[in-house]
């Protein structure tokens, strides 16, 4: 049995973990969201990076809410974590509604409608984003059990 | 018996109330007081929905999470209604092709009318039915009100009425019960506003001239392009609320504050979802059997008769022609002037009678015959003209009912009109100096 | 032997703790003239053989409602020793609506405080001792999934039983309706009949008021 004195401590541990990952994330969320962006204007061009100035722009607002959660869990405010579910949670969104459109490309080309399916281009930063924001999740859980939330 | 009788109605006049309701309101009161003196706290604890809410309704980025959100909703939807489009559009093809190269008016009226006319409306079933899906997740897991109260609260800070986003965000479904949702708004000038800007909000109807256009048009920004239609009618909704706030006597006055109750956060059982989408999505389906499908048939009459003159000098034609100088300043030709004149009976016949005219007319690929008679930038215009214009007949008719003068409702119909011809040329001018 | 029988609201555990007491003894059949089911079993705890029915789970006991007909007439007419009343701790407010009626009926009841790991859960503490004296009845805690408070709940269920004192009645309606329930069982009592006695005087007199066609069709054979 811990002693409370101990599950605090372990806690503000857990939080910095969470600072870090979340931040890290979020820096790489916004250097892609800025990319695609960019391959717009024509600043850029990387075939894996679609040129889509909207969906960069969502790519921003999952780093904004990222490196938000990151900055509250570093001043100590253990509400900061609620940022990094809220990322989790946007960037699965965004990953799984690429991964439908693929979906939807590939039965496009089957139909003959689409003249090519570029596997490069329909994995685009969204989907393995995703899955690196993912990888959180079951930490995520874990504080959240411990936190009595859910 | 008699004796007991009477001191029952004497108690109950005395109190003022019915006993057989006032008894169990006292036992809850008693119940209620037994459990507050049992009941303990056991200390402050994080629940998930206050640790969501910190994040969603967040002053900075509550607004861009909702955005972002919405784009996801209507990407989805166009994308992946996409190949079932493809699908069903073949299958209306070959239904249509059935009536061979017979050129008799059963065969056009089959072909032309009816295939190419309620089949082609019938094909955007699909992202319809995808939105309502994307919605009904959406609003099942809770986060519908979260979107409202972040909207009214910077419509508050605007000067606007707080309590009337969530009337207005049901109007992405349909405007009808939209707009019978501002009951529930009790200053009288707020439920006002919110009825005359509602149609601005893009209904499902709208959805397939979208979609047509876009998909067009705008290649691999359609899920853009169409998102912009609906952030473009929520930022009118919100300008023109203000607008009318400080402009028009008998709406002025400092906004009513208001208290909006935040339901907890909930997972979406698959069960509701599919229910909620399929009530929706039936309610286009029985349109187009009704509206559309008649729609349909007098469209193709106008547009066959008198038979076997070219289309330019059908009753159609004669009627777009009329209409056209009107709209030529904004790119727009006749066939799509009959198109709006016959979309204020509902907004879907405004594709179903391109679906007829372009077919009438011999035309296989209707997309790329529509395409070839507009430019992108007259094309998003039209998309705007199209969300802006007119509420449709029946939304006229419940605006008329819920404000009960024809005055407002005809205002709307006027204001409508001529923010759609100033938007729509404000479009086209700016695209004509960017682009020449 | 003694008649036990479980109330409570729907879905507050009543058949998980109607199966802890009575285990493989037990069978469903009919309540008489009606298609609800009525289980009944058996149980034997400190020597003492208890008949244990498992009333429909409702949250009131008017006319109006079969099953709450059903559960009315049983406690009202077969009068059981006791009446073990199944109470969700996490939604205490509701649940005690239905203790209040069982105490009207005069029934001999006994609180069984189930699901206090949810109301746990929820970050609420039920003061198990307080909801006892405020009642005038005994209140065992329990969590019935994992099988907790099953003992106790027996205990008390066997001490009920046995010592059938009168509560005091802890709450009133109020000083006017108390003065017209005074004045109904008075009407009541001077018509001296011999069939209305078996009913709690008090109990009747507030369902007259409340307006309640059974009662009123049965007093009114007898008045």
């Amino acid at each position: 049995m811990k002693t409370l004195q101990e599950r605090r401590e372990e806690s503000k541990l857990e939080l910095k973990g969470f600072a870090v990952g979340s931040a890290v994330l979020g820096a790489v969320y916004a250097a892609f969201g800025v990319l695609e962006v960019m391959s717009v204007a024509g600043a850029f061009s990387f075939e894996p990076v679609p040129a889509d100035a909207a969906s960069g722009l969502c790519l921003l607002v999952v780093a904004a809410t990222f490196l938000l959660g990151a900055k509250e869990l570093l001043e100590g405010r253990t509400l900061g974590i609620s940022f990094v579910v809220v990322g989790v949670a946007l960037a699965a969104v965004f990953g799984l509604l690429y991964i439908l459109i693929a979906v939807a490309h590939a039965l496009m080309f089957v139909l003959g409608e689409a003249e090519e399916l570029s596997l490069l281009a329909e994995l685009r930063p969204e989907i393995w984003l995703a899955l690196a924001a993912a990888a959180m999740a079951p930490y995520l859980r874990r504080a959240l059990k411990e936190l009595r939330a859910i | 018996m008699e004796e007991i009788r009477r001191i029952r109605e004497e108690l109950s006049k005395k109190l003022g109330e019915d006993l057989e309701v006032l008894l169990p309101a006292r036992r809850y009161e008693i119940a209620g007081e037994i459990s507050r003196r049992c009941l303990r706290r056991r200390e402050e604890r994080l629940t998930l929905t206050d640790m969501l809410d910190h994040v969603f309704l967040h002053r900075a980025l509550g607004i861009p999470i909702f955005l972002a959100l919405m784009y996801a909703v209507f990407q989805f939807a166009y994308s992946v209604s996409e190949p079932f489009m493809v699908m069903l559009e073949a299958a209306f093809g070959w239904l249509a092709s059935l009536a061979g190269e017979a050129e008799t008016p059963l065969a056009s009226l089959w072909a032309d009318g009816i295939c190419g006319g309620l089949g082609f409306v019938l094909v955007f079933i699909f992202p319809i039915f995808f939105l309502f899906l994307a919605l009904a997740i959406l609003e099942d897991s809770g986060y519908l009100p979260r979107a409202a109260f972040v909207m009214d609260r910077l419509m508050y800070r605007l000067g606007l009425h707080g309590r009337s986003f969530i009337p207005l965000l049901l109007g992405f479904g349909c405007n009808l019960p939209a707009i019978m949702a501002t009951r529930v708004i009790d200053d009288e000038r707020d439920r006002l506003i919110t009825i005359l800007v509602n149609p601005l909000m893009s209904c499902s109807a709208r959805l397939p001239v979208y979609v047509l256009l876009a998909g067009a048009f705008f290649g691999a920004y359609a899920g853009a392009a169409i998102f912009s239609m609906y952030v473009l009618g929520i930022a009118l909704a919100v300008l023109m609320a203000l607008l009318f706030r400080k402009t028009i006597p008998q709406l002025r006055g400092k906004p009513a504050p208001f208290i909006l109750e935040l339901p907890p956060y909930l997972r979406p059982t698959l069960r509701s979802v599919l229910l909620k989408t399929w009530q929706r999505g039936v309610v286009f389906l029985k349109k187009a059997a009704t509206i559309l499908f008649a729609g349909a048939l007098a469209l193709w009459a106008l547009s066959s008769f008198p038979w076997g003159v070219p289309l330019e000098a059908t009753y159609a034609g004669m009627l777009g022609h009329a209409l056209e100088p009107l709209l030529r300043p904004l790119g727009f030709d006749w066939m799509a002037a009959v198109a709006l004149f016959f979309g204020f009976l509902a907004k879907e016949i405004v594709v179903e009678t391109f679906g007829i005219l372009y077919g009438v007319a011999g035309e296989e690929e209707i997309q790329a015959a529509v395409a070839a008679h507009m430019t992108p930038v007259t094309a998003f215009a039209f998309m705007a003209f199209t969300l802006i214009y007119l509420p449709c007949l029946a939304t006229f008719g419940i605006i008329r009912a819920e404000t009960g003068s024809w005055k407002w409702t005809l205002f709307a119909v006027a204001y409508e009109l001529a923010l759609a011809y100033a938007v729509a040329a404000t479009i086209v001018a700016f695209g004509s100096i960017v682009w020449g | 032997m003694i008649r036990v029988a479980l109330i409570g609201n729907p879905n507050v555990g009543k058949t998980v703790i109607f199966n802890h007491l009575t285990g493989a003894r037990q069978h469903v059949g009919n309540w008489p003239g009606v298609t609800v089911e009525k289980k009944v079993g058996r149980c034997t705890h400190r020597g003492v053989e208890m008949e244990v029915v498992d009333l429909p789970g409702v949250y009131s006991l008017t006319a109006r409602s079969p099953d709450e007909l059903i559960a009315r007439d049983y406690i009202v007419e077969e009068k059981p020793d006791v009446v073990v009343d199944i109470v969700d701790a996490s939604n205490l407010e509701r649940n005690l609506y239905l203790t209040l009626l069982l105490l009207e009926l005069e029934a001999n009841v006994v609180v069984a405080l189930n699901m206090m790991d949810v109301a746990a859960s929820e970050g609420y503490e039920v003061d198990a001792g307080m909801l006892s004296k405020l009642l005038g009845v005994p209140v065992v805690p329990c969590v019935a999934t994992r099988g907790e408070g099953i003992e106790a709940l027996k205990d008390a269920i066997v001490d009920a039983a046995t010592h059938k004192g009168r509560r005091r009645v802890a709450f009133g309606f109020g000083d006017e309706i108390e003065d017209a329930i005074k004045r109904v069982e008075a009407v009541l009592s001077r018509s001296g009949s011999e069939g209305l006695s078996r009913y709690p005087l008090r109990w009747l007199a507030i369902k007259l008021l409340e307006g309640d066609e059974r009662v009123e069709a049965l007093v009114s054979k007898f008045v």
